[in-house]
């Protein structure tokens, strides 16, 4: 009985690894091919099931299931090499970043698509009566789908497998992963495969959301859950290696539903020991995705040694040439005391909302601009930053709710306890490098984000409530919740204070963050994003430096999460507000998106963003979609981010002038050192 | 002027079965310019990286200045005089040229800054850094192009401003890799003429393949083949003998 069940677990695991098979494969020969690191293959999975829904519906669940399996891949196939064509052909050459902000966007943008045509609404995926059967072999009880699943998945990883290994055109694909240059030399235009790879990765993707949507059911959240676990596979086999992604694979779906089904039960019992299955689940594959990297960073499977590192750089921008440093400075100081004044405009326009998105501008600001500070300068890019917004977050509503209100000592240990992950992460993280590093944050962030979960004290999945700030230190001060006084008959309150609270810490971070950039420290981190080998062989030990970057920037995103706490408009702190992969993604955008390597960009970056969001998502529902596009369209043609248009403006009046031939983009025209 | 700077003991580094490097014992005197030539594939790389520190040896020493250094990383080896160019470009082209030799002279004053000054204090204010900076800038004649960046420097400066960087962190050694490789003779000429200008009182190690370059320049040669010493001595010495003829000048010579 118990050996029965074991199996059937067993069977479980398998056929959900089979869809981890499906989806890593696609992402890791995507990767392998093109360093494309591709957010969207989870929305193209979802993608699948969403158009095998539409195929299904007039042909019935008999006919329909078999057409829609072929159909819809091939659609979401198409769609893949169109996505490949046309947004992230032009990237091919830069920063692996890019990729991430492009595909990041097309989850917004497809994402929203699916909302806007099939709705929110949870569905379920019809299948054929005979594979929805409960059979029983050899006293194991599982329905006919599991099998179907299973041997449906290994058939076309078989298939993929071959086509790769066989045949011509997947001898290129492999001879591309390896040495790009060296295909091209031979005269074969690899740039042709690309869209091929996307396509036939996008395709295999479809077919594991079809098959996962009739083995569960088709909800907008699918894609986002899928896609870590996902990357989790594709690093543990080692990106761009197919065998570590079949292998990877099994193991996190095996892995994932045994410690689901048996956590917290007894194992064996040696007399009066009892020995129990920790209750890891959800943690285990993250741990062992950070052993793996730490061990082994190439991954199980994975053969190349080092990375093709140096081939992109990461664009930083700035005024350069169009504005003098003073103009900037004194640009700098109308923009704060314009900020200090809008209360006042948003007092007389009487409502009092404006604050609370202000306030959650300012936050942001703060947060991205920790960011800067490791990816803008030092070269290093985390996607995993948002653990230290949200261990700053429970931190400081731990501290309130057990040891002190004060606002002080609340920011002080968000920032204190942040810095000290930082130093633990960063310690770990650091000795590897690029698309490793990334991915290792992701793991260590997406650990923190079960982990909390799992905690009483953190309170699981509701979070954590009942807390509230003190603006003072002991018994001098007053609660924030009752602080409230009129002026010119107005009535002000927490918002206003928490406001200039915030508006005051944003401004010495800013200010912080400058000195130290103009300092020796901070010179010697811009010399390592300019070449990390060079700057370690004038003797700088670069990993040292990198660590104590990690540390500052850390300690600083804890500052941000911990206002989000102390703020007035946050009730609860919860798991998915401060954890959930995609704020690491926010950050990244909205670091971008104002122009990195600026510290006053990414802070600017926060205020557009919000901002549009704030305006775009009274008019429609369908905001992501138009944020999404625009992101799309910053990373093809505004790469430097907000802060450079003036230059850019420039640039093209002068081109336009001169008529000296096309602008290239690329070409560093504005530069961030000030 | 007869002590050792740099001396490595029965060197050697293996990649799996291939024996790149087979037991090097050098000797390298303090104020020499000793050459390190030899045919592709003779390990004259590696040996470059096993003595700046960017590869571990398999078995062997490496001693600076009496000290066993095998096992510090290259960027105390730099702290401790041991210095590098590299054979393509590597400048932080970004920043400017006046920035670029700040950073390197700032290396060598890095144990005097403490943590609050290195935190927070101006960069531009460090009398010591500053002075030095100018003195570099001075000597690999970039003055006036100082507040340029990097990038935007004509290739001939490029390789300037990659002396500057080295000299900026006052080393007792350069370890100099290829510095002409895939120039043209008068730029050759020109880059030697450099090396000899700013670093001529600095001891120096040369890894070439260019034989007639190595003959002009050197003290003393040394000759790798297949990871091995074949020969050791003067350019005279190694002009005469029998084996390096043998094994180098007599075979594919460019």
């Amino acid at each position: 009985m118990v050996a029965a069940d074991f199996i059937e677990q067993l069977l479980n695991g398998l056929t959900l690894g089979m869809v981890y098979v499906l989806l890593a494969a696609g992402l890791s020969v995507i990767f392998g091919v093109m360093d494309v690191i591709n957010f969207s293959h989870g929305e193209l999975f979802a993608l699948g099931a969403y158009f095998s829904l539409s195929i299904i519906a007039p042909f019935g669940a008999g006919a329909g299931f078999w057409i829609a399996i072929v159909v819809a891949p091939v659609a979401v196939g198409l769609i893949g090499a169109a996505i490949e064509r046309t947004t992230v052909r032009p990237l091919y050459g830069r920063d692996p970043l890019y990729h991430i902000l492009l595909t990041f966007g097309l989850v917004l943008v497809i994402n929203d698509g699916i909302r806007l045509i099939w709705g929110t609404q949870q569905r379920q995926l019809a299948v054929p009566e005979y594979l929805s059967q409960p059979v029983s072999i050899l006293g194991v009880q599982v329905s006919v789908y599991n099998y179907f699943m299973i041997v449906f998945a290994a058939l076309l990883a078989v298939v993929t497998w071959y086509l790769l290994n066989r045949t011509k055109y997947g001898m290129i694909i492999r001879a591309g992963s390896q040495d790009r240059e060296m295909v091209r030399n031979v005269g074969i235009d690899i740039d042709q495969y690309y869209t091929l790879v996307f396509g036939v990765g996008a395709a295999l993707a479809a077919v594991a959301g079809i098959v996962l949507g009739g083995y569960q059911n088709v909800n907008t959240g699918m894609g986002n859950s899928v896609i870590i676990p996902a990357f989790v596979v594709v690093v543990l086999g080692g990106l761009g290696s197919f065998r570590g992604a079949v292998f990877g694979g099994l193991l996190v779906g095996v892995v994932q539903t045994l410690m689901r089904a048996y956590s917290g039960s007894v194992l064996a019992t040696f007399g009066d020991t009892t020995l129990t299955v920790p209750n890891l689940e959800g943690l285990t594959v993250y741990l062992l995705m950070i052993a793996v990297l730490l061990v082994k960073p190439q991954g199980l499977f994975g053969t190349r040694g080092e990375e093709s590192d140096g081939e992109g750089e990461i664009l930083v921008g700035g005024y350069g040439g169009i504005l003098a440093d003073s103009t900037r400075v004194r640009l700098g100081g109308i923009a704060v005391v314009a900020l200090a004044l809008a209360p006042i405009a948003i007092l007389f326009m009487g409502d009092q909302y404006y604050l609370v998105v202000l306030n959650e501008i300012l936050i942001w600001a703060i947060f991205a601009l920790s960011l800067d500070i490791v990816m803008g300068y030092a070269g290093l890019v985390p996607l995993g930053h948002t653990m230290f917004y949200g261990v700053g977050a429970y931190t400081a509503a731990l501290v309130m709710l057990h040891y002190s209100q004060s606002v002080f000592v609340v920011l002080l240990g968000a920032i204190l306890i942040c810095a000290v992950l930082a130093w633990v992460v960063g310690s770990l993280s650091i000795r590897v490098s690029g698309v490793y590093f990334a991915m290792i944050t992701l793991a260590f962030a997406e650990l923190l984000y079960s982990a909390v979960f799992k905690f009483e004290f953190t309170g699981g999945s509701d979070g954590l409530l009942g807390f509230e700030a003190f603006i003072g230190l002991g018994t001098v001060g007053e609660s924030l919740s009752n602080i409230e006084f009129g002026l010119l008959g107005y009535e002000l309150g927490q918002q206003f204070v928490f406001y200039y609270l915030a508006l005051l810490i944003a401004v010495l971070s800013l200010l912080f963050a400058r000195r130290m950039m103009n300092a020796p420290f901070g010179s010697v981190l811009q010399s390592i994003r300019e070449s990390e080998e060079r700057a370690e062989f004038i003797g700088y030990d670069v990993n040292r430096y990198k660590r104590r970057a990690f540390v500052v920037s850390g300690g600083m995103a804890g500052l941000a999460g911990g206002l989000l706490a102390v703020s007035p408009s946050t009730v609860i702190i919860s798991p998915d507000q401060t954890l959930n992969w995609i704020h690491s993604g926010e950050v990244i955008v909205i670091a971008l998106f104002g122009g990195m390597g600026t510290l006053y960009g990414p802070m600017i970056g926060s205020g557009v963003f919000f901002g549009a969001e704030e305006f775009l998502s009274s008019y429609t529902d369908q905001w992501r979609l138009i944020i999404g596009t625009m992101f799309i369209l910053f990373v093809l043609f505004v790469p430097r981010g907000i802060v450079s248009i003036p230059s850019l403006i420039a640039q093209r009046l002068e081109t336009a002038n001169n008529a000296d031939g096309p602008v290239d983009m690329d070409e560093p025209e504005v530069r961030s050192d000030d | 002027m007869t002590e050792t700077v740099l001396e490595t003991d029965g060197l050697t580094k293996r990649f799996g079965k291939l024996t790149a490097v087979d037991d090097v014992s050098l000797s390298v005197a303090d104020g020499e310019f000793r050459s390190v030539i030899g045919p592709n594939g003779a390990g004259k790389t590696t040996t470059f990286n096993l003595i700046t520190g960017a590869l571990s040896p398999s078995e062997g020493v490496v001693r600076f200045k009496g000290e066993d250094i095998t096992d510090v990383a290259p960027h105390e080896r730099v702290g401790r005089g041991l210095g590098r160019s590299f054979q393509i470009t590597n400048v932080f082209g970004g920043l400017t040229v006046r920035e670029n030799v700040r950073l390197a002279a700032q290396s060598v004053h890095s144990d005097e800054i403490n943590p609050g000054e290195a935190l927070f204090r101006d960069k531009n204010g460090f009398d010591e850094i500053t002075e030095q900076t100018g003195t570099v800038l001075e000597q690999i004649g970039l003055r006036e192009r100082a507040d340029e960046h990097a990038e935007a420097l004509a290739y001939g400066d490029q390789r300037r401003l990659e002396l500057g960087l080295v000299l900026a962190t006052d080393p007792d050694l350069v370890m100099l890799d290829e510095p002409t490789a895939g120039m043209s003779s008068e730029e050759t000429q020109a880059t030697m003429d450099l090396i000899d200008e700013v670093l001529s009182d600095r001891s120096l190690m040369l890894i070439e393949h260019d034989i007639d370059l190595v003959m002009r320049v050197s003290d003393r040669i040394t000759v790798l083949t297949r990871g091995e010493e074949l020969a050791s001595g003067t350019p005279e010495e190694i002009a005469n003998n029998e084996d390096v003829r043998d094994a180098y000048l007599g075979g594919v010579r460019e």
